[in-house]
Order: C-alpha cells, then sequence, then structure tokens
C-alpha cells in the first residue's frame, strides 16, 4: 500500500533559506550605500560603562604622565617658545592665529622629546593585538579606537601578537592613525610583531622584556628604540591591553606576564562571542575596562571625540556607521524569531481547524 | 595598476566567490576554499621562519650571528642544536614502526601543559572564585555599623544564588530528586537559560559584525578599487 | 622500555614549570642565592624550538594528501592544484619579502596576497555565519517552553541594550543589559567555568603523571 504524502508544510513556516539570505543581504547593504550619500542616517551608540572605564584608565595614565613630568615641562616651556618662536619657519606664517596654533604644536613635540630623553616617566603601555581576519570586524575598530586613544595623550605604547595571521594589522593600524595624528614610529610607538611561544613567551616578557624581545619589525635592537629605553621588565608596563578574539590570550597575560614584584592592569578587547566570558573578569576586577566588540568600538569614538583637540581629525565613523547596520540586523532577527514563531503558532491553528471541520 | 588595488578588486572577487556557498555548494567556492587553506598554510610556515626560528634560534643562538666580528663561535652555542634534534623526532609520526618516538615530542608538550596549569589555575581562577564570596548583608560604610545596602544586598544574594544553583544542576555526585537539591536544580537550569539567552544575544553582534565588515568592504573599497581601474591607477 | 621512555619524557616535560610555580623566585641561604628560574629564558626557548620545527609536518602532510591527488588525476586535482600552489606562492614570496630586499615583492605578499587573497577569504569564510544565524532564528528559534521563553527574553534585552535604537528608545536600557551581564550572565557562566577549569586541571595532572590510559599504553604493545 502507498506511504501517504507527508502533509505539506504551512507556508509561513517554508520560506526558502535563500530568501531569508537574500532579504539579510540586503537589508545590511541598504544603509551601507545610503550612508555614502548622507551622514544623517546614524544613530548615537551607547556609551557602555565597560568601554568607560578604559578610557578612564588610559586618561589616569595620561594624568600620572603629565604630574610627572610638570615641573619639567613648566620650566622648559618658556624657554622652548622663544626660541621657537624664531624659526624661519613661523615667520613666513603671517596669519597670528595660525602661527599661535603652530608655535604651540611646535613646542609640544619638543617637550615630547625632551621629556622622553629626559627619562622622566619611564612607562609603556602593552597593546597586545590579535586582530585575525576573522575577527577584523570588531577587532580593527576597537584596535584603532584605543591606538587613537594613546597617540592622541602621546603615551607610548608598544604593540604585538601572540597569532600569526595578526601581523599585518600590528603594522597597518598604528601606521593609519599615525598618520592622521602625526607620531612617529620608535618615539611613539614600536611595534614587535609576532611573538612566538605564547604563554612561555609572556612569562619571559614578564621578568625581562628587552631580553625577551630583542628587536622590533624593522630588526632594530631594543634597546636602539627610544621608547623602550629603559624599559626593563612588567613593572614598567602600567597597563596591558589584549584585544583578541581568543579566550584563552587574556587568560595568558593575566597569568604571566608579571615581574617579581608587580602585576600591570589588564584591560581586554574581545570580540562580541566572548562578552560573557571577560564579563566575568571584569566583575573579578582581574581587568580594568573592557570593549565589547564593535558596540565597545564606538562607544570608545564617542568618548574621542569628546577629548580631541581642534587640530585633530575626528575618530573614524566606521564603527557609527557599522552599528547602525548592526541595527537593522538585530531587528531583522528579532523578526526572523517572530516569523518562525507566528507560523508555528498559525499551523497549529490551522490544523485545529481542519481537525474540528466537519 | 598597483599590488594593492589588485589585491582589492582580487579580495571582491574572493568573497563573492564564497558568497556563492550561500546559493548552494559550487566549484567557484570549493577552489577558494582551498585556496584559502594553502595561503594560510603558507602564511603560517613563512611567520614560524621569520618570526621565532630565525630571530630568536638561529641567528642568536646556533648561528651565534649577534657576536662582534673578531669574537670565536662558542663551542656552548652548538648545543642549540639539541632541541631541534629532539623536535624532529617529531616527524617520525609518518614511520609505522617507529611512531612511537613521535609521541615522547608529544608526551613533552603534554607534560610542559600539565606543568604550566598550576599557574593558570591559582592565577586566573581563584580571583574569580574569591570575587564570587560576597556579602550577602551590604552595609555602607558609616559611623554605628553604617546602614543596609538593600540594592546591593539583592544583587549579592541574586549573584550567590545563580552560582550555587547553576553549579548544584551540574553536580552529578549526587541524586537530584532530593528535596532542595531538586527545586536548586531546576532553578540553575532556568537561570543559566538567562545566561544562553544572554550568550546568543552577544553571538548575533559578533557575527553579524563578520558580514557587515564584509558588506563594508565591498561596498566602499571594492568599489573605490573599480575606480581606480578605470582611471588607469 | 618505550613506555616508560615515553612516561619520563612527559613527567620531565612538567616538572620544571611545575617547581617553578611552587618554589619562590629566589631562595637564600646564607651567601647562597638559588634560583630555580635563573635560565628561564634558555629554557623557554628551548622549549619553543622542540616545538616550532615540526612546522614541516602540516606542510608534508598537504603534499601527501594533495599531491597525490594532482598527481594521480583524481576527482578535484585541480582544486589540490591550487592548494599546493596557493602555499608555495605564499611561502616563497613570504621569505623573499622578509629576508630579501626587494619592495616590488613587498608589496605583492603584503597588498595581493597577504591583504587582498588571505585576509578577505578569511573574512568571508567567518561571515558565513551570520547568514546561518539568520536562517537559525526564522527555522529553529522556537518559544515552546518557558525556559525557551526566558532564553529569548534574555536574548532580546541584550541584542536591544547593545545597539543604538535600544539607547535611543530608552537610556536605561544599555543599564539593564548591563545589569543583566554582570548579575546573571557572569555568576552562570563562571559556575559553567569553574567546573570546567576543575576538570581541567585534573586532566592536566593525569595527562603530566601518565595516568590517561591511552598515554600510558602509548609506545607499547
Amino acid at each position: 500500500m502507498p506511504a501517504e504524502p507527508a502533509p505539506k508544510p504551512f507556508w509561513l513556516l517554508s520560506i526558502d533559506r535563500r530568501v531569508v539570505y537574500l532579504f539579510l543581504l540586503v537589508a545590511l547593504t541598504t544603509p551601507l550605500v545610503v550612508q555614502k550619500f548622507t551622514s544623517h542616517l546614524t544613530m548615537k551608540p551607547a556609551p557602555l560603562p565597560s568601554a568607560r572605564k578604559l578610557f578612564d584608565r588610559i586618561e589616569q595614565i595620561a594624568k600620572e604622565r603629565d604630574e610627572a613630568v610638570r615641573p619639567f615641562r613648566e620650566k622648559r616651556r618658556p624657554e622652548l617658545e622663544a626660541k621657537l618662536a624664531e624659526s624661519d619657519d613661523l615667520k613666513k606664517v603671517t596669519d597670528p592665529a595660525k602661527r599661535q596654533a603652530d608655535l604651540n604644536t611646535a613646542v609640544e613635540k619638543a617637550l615630547a622629546e625632551e621629556v622622553r630623553a629626559a627619562r622622566l616617566w619611564n612607562k609603556i603601555v602593552i597593546l597586545g593585538s590579535e586582530v585575525e581576519p576573522q575577527t577584523r570586524g570588531e577587532l580593527y575598530p576597537q584596535a584603532e579606537a584605543v591606538i587613537r586613544h594613546l597617540m592622541m595623550r602621546r603615551i607610548p605604547f608598544a604593540v604585538m601578537t601572540l597569532t600569526a595571521p595578526g601581523v599585518g594589522y600590528t603594522r597597518a593600524i598604528p601606521d593609519k592613525v599615525a598618520r592622521e595624528l602625526g607620531r612617529d614610529y620608535g618615539k611613539d610607538w614600536a611595534n614587535f610583531g609576532y611573538q612566538v611561544g605564547g604563554s612561555l613567551r609572556l612569562q619571559q616578557m614578564g621578568k625581562n622584556i628587552p631580553a625577551t624581545l630583542k628587536e622590533d619589525v624593522n630588526r632594530t635592537p631594543v634597546e636602539k628604540v627610544p621608547c623602550m629605553q629603559g624599559i626593563k621588565d612588567a613593572g614598567d608596563v602600567p597597563l596591558v591591553i589584549e584585544i583578541s578574539g581568543l579566550v584563552g590570550t587574556l587568560g595568558s597575560w593575566i597569568n604571566y606576564f608579571a615581574s617579581e614584584k608587580s602585576r600591570p592592569d589588564m584591560a581586554n578587547g574581545c570580540t562580541a562571542v566572548s562578552v560573557t566570558d571577560s564579563f566575568a573578569y571584569l566583575e573579578s576586577k582581574q581587568i580594568v575596562g573592557l570593549l565589547e566588540g564593535i558596540a565597545g568600538a564606538a562607544a570608545y569614538n564617542e568618548f574621542l571625540a569628546e577629548i580631541r583637540e581642534p587640530d585633530q581629525p575626528y575618530p573614524s565613523a566606521g564603527p557609527r556607521n557599522h552599528m547602525t547596520s548592526q541595527t537593522v540586523a538585530h531587528v531583522l532577527i528579532v523578526l526572523f524569531v517572530a516569523l518562525g514563531n507566528l507560523g508555528v503558532i498559525l499551523a497549529a491553528l490551522a490544523r485545529r481547524r481542519k481537525g474540528a471541520g466537519p | 595598476m598597483s599590488w594593492e588595488t589588485l589585491g582589492v578588486l582580487t579580495g571582491g572577487l574572493c568573497v563573492l566567490g564564497i558568497y556563492s556557498f550561500l546559493w548552494k555548494e559550487n566549484a567557484v567556492y570549493r577552489f577558494f576554499e582551498h585556496l584559502y587553506i594553502g595561503v594560510a598554510t603558507g602564511y603560517g610556515v613563512v611567520l614560524t621562519i621569520s618570526e621565532f626560528l630565525w630571530p630568536k634560534w638561529l641567528k642568536p643562538h646556533l648561528l651565534d650571528l649577534d657576536r662582534a666580528a673578531w669574537e670565536p663561535y662558542h663551542w656552548v652555542n652548538a648545543l642549540w642544536v639539541l632541541p631541534a634534534l629532539f623536535g624532529l623526532l617529531m616527524y617520525f609520526i609518518f614511520s609505522r614502526k617507529r611512531s612511537w618516538l613521535a609521541q615522547i615530542v608529544i608526551g613533552v608538550g603534554l607534560g610542559s601543559s600539565g606543568g604550566l596549569a598550576f599557574r593558570g589555575f591559582f592565577n586566573e581562577f581563584l580571583p574569580q572564585a574569591i570575587d564570587s564570596f560576597r556579602p550577602l548583608v551590604a552595609m555602607a560604610p558609616g559611623a554605628g555599623g553604617g546602614s543596609l545596602q538593600l540594592g546591593l544586598t539583592l544583587e549579592n544574594l541574586l549573584f550567590a544564588v545563580t552560582l550555587l544553583c547553576v553549579m548544584t544542576y551540574f553536580f552529578f555526585s549526587f541524586e537530584h530528586n532530593k528535596p532542595g537539591i531538586k527545586q536548586a536544580s531546576a532553578l540553575g537550569r532556568w537561570l543559566m537559560m538567562i545566561t544562553f539567552g544572554a550568550f546568543f544575544g552577544s553571538t548575533v553582534m559578533a557575527r553579524m559584525a563578520l558580514l557587515i565588515d564584509r558588506l563594508q568592504f565591498l561596498t566602499r573599497d571594492w568599489v573605490r578599487g573599480f575606480e581606480t581601474l578605470l582611471r588607469g591607477g | 622500555m618505550r613506555k616508560w621512555l615515553i612516561i619520563v619524557f612527559t613527567f620531565l616535560g612538567g616538572i620544571y614549570f611545575f617547581i617553578a610555580f611552587f618554589l619562590p623566585e629566589h631562595i637564600v641561604a646564607g651567601r647562597t642565592d638559588f634560583q630555580w628560574t635563573r635560565y628561564n629564558d634558555e629554557i623557554s626557548d628551548a622549549f619553543q624550538v622542540i616545538f616550532y620545527v615540526s612546522i614541516g609536518l602540516g606542510v608534508i602532510n598537504i603534499f601527501r594528501v594533495y599531491g597525490y591527488q594532482v598527481v594521480r588525476g583524481r576527482k578535484g586535482w585541480p582544486n589540490a592544484l591550487a592548494l599546493i600552489i596557493g602555499m608555495l606562492v605564499m611561502t616563497v614570496a613570504g621569505l623573499w619579502s622578509e629576508f630579501g630586499k626587494s619592495d616590488a615583492v613587498s608589496a605583492f605578499f603584503q597588498d595581493f596576497l597577504f591583504t587582498g587573497i588571505y585576509n578577505n577569504l578569511g573574512s568571508a569564510m567567518f561571515s558565513l555565519l551570520a547568514f546561518y544565524i539568520a536562517g537559525a532564528a526564522y527555522r529553529s528559534f522556537r518559544v515552546q517552553s518557558v525556559e525557551a521563553g526566558l532564553m529569548m527574553l534574555a536574548a532580546l534585552v541584550v541584542m536591544i541594550g547593545q545597539i543604538p535604537l535600544g539607547f535611543y528608545l530608552s537610556a536605561k536600557f544599555p543599564v539593564v543589559r548591563n545589569w543583566l551581564m554582570s548579575q546573571v550572565s557572569t555568576p552562570g557562566i563562571r559556575a559553567i567555568i569553574f567546573g570546567i577549569v576543575v576538570a581541567m586541571l585534573v586532566t592536566a595532572v593525569r595527562m603530566w603523571l601518565s595516568l590517561e590510559k591511552g598515554r600510558a599504553r602509548a609506545g607499547g604493545r
């Protein structure tokens, strides 16, 4: 006896998956295309408290640095202003306001050089950048935002990665931001590329940074990199920011990167998938701040826009635009779930009506 | 045309080739999939040699190229060949008769992971365990013992209850049908559902971020690549 | 004999790090300053050399599997050939770019191979997950029990709280989301992590002491 044909599924439950994919593609592409013509289609990102904590910590480091070098700066500033005001380049500028602005920039640059040379504040922030092709959507904006903050405040930092695919980004991201802000490699930051060995490498570095790193990506010995001079061990690192989609790497930094006497503050930038894990670290105060995926990067850029100097460019609009598409995506997912459940309810009602029929 | 422009244009084709899988599995997708595996393996080899084997082993230790020109080669540096020889035992994994030699190297790896696990346990896990012990009656500091912070007290209670109930759900050393344990386990399951819901909510943002990033590349960088190509750049 | 050799080396592999963790940095007795980790850098480097010289294993396997496909003209041999050529070109260009002094090869490697092909292929592969999430949201997420309803509600709160729309609707949404993550999700995840970490430590110790049946029998017949 031939088997009965399977009952046809309810129409709302049998939409082809390719239609769903196409709908998603069109819905996410539309805001990106429209944003090319107008910037009014963006919404202000939510100010995430965890991102604010990281921002405040870096601001605190800048304040500590400024306090340490303030007497020196106050002494040298008038001397440098008098000296640089006589320079030929400045004399050519006719507009008094522009001449004053250029003089301030030149004096700040010269002061930063002298502070660095005098080693009045011998610290360096370490940025572990595990940006990879599969996580670059969220982690690239995070790394860019944090690097921008460090460069805006002229806090020297060393960038490195514990994963092979992250090497290209350790060069590309700081180079991009440095071009916008006029910062110099070697003085404002150093790149140590791929550090092979994971936890063992971090353990070695915590005790002796120059002996472990040996040379930067340009094969310059560590002791010849200006921002690394005088840096010995983890005690000279006020903050480590680990930007990673890999759950284990933050744990490695927390576990292994420490000197005999001290352990630096840790912060994390993670993909949204790892947020629930990283929150556990934040709650137990093992990290001082957290960037939660692309939302964290977007929130951080809003904080940076608040402290931007007039002559500095705005932080990238990429994360803000991205969050607009995220809004569409999230609403779509909710709609798809609702649609699927509505289909189940309507199908059950239809079956009941058929069963109760004559 | 620069390599950068060619890279952007080729990259766009790679993305579209991968997305062709969404229609159905096809030869174009399989080609790009294989290409990715090859390119990723090659990149791993390049980095292992250029970022570790040369600058951290061969140059400073085995070949001792960092010494001054007038310094003679010290025989102790030749001992650095021993860990490499030991590591080469891994290649015996291809031999049916002598694959046990590769097991020695794997054993050293497992042993070192075991030794390092203690540090991980105490440095990573214990602070979280310590933080979990929160005051179940939170008092604000003040004269005469301070005042009760009701909000914080309730939060800490919720924290403790959630932690204990979820842990109870995973304790299989005793039956879950005893009174008290049964209810705690059921509550733990409910609270875990909230955890997984939060996890799902975060995952949506993560996955969509990957797609939006690619769409930003296609609508911005790839289009700009074509404009550069048409301009003759 | 083989079995014991493997067990001894497994134990020796971990004993240095085990002792390094439990001993103090310096043990001073009179004029003697004993430091177990005095040669930590060299020992760590040696461990890394042991593992990184085996990079060739992956390459050899690729040639064995895909090279065989190409040589024998098996089904899918053009893809296998593309894999091998991609690997060789990437390796040669990468090493030449690192150790040679050619800007053209560096640009080819960095801009075309790494940024153009590798990055885009990797990102595109992983971005397919977004489509699967959308498909799963439509097909599989059914609120058919109280637990499923709780899960969906929590997901909704987190999702709305993390996007600008949530902040636009109410400034409280991100606060509620944060509260949910820190007061409910964190202890839930932490309870799961406690179990995982303890199990991992126990497994690690068992592996180190070769108490696992598979390890104990390894190499012996």
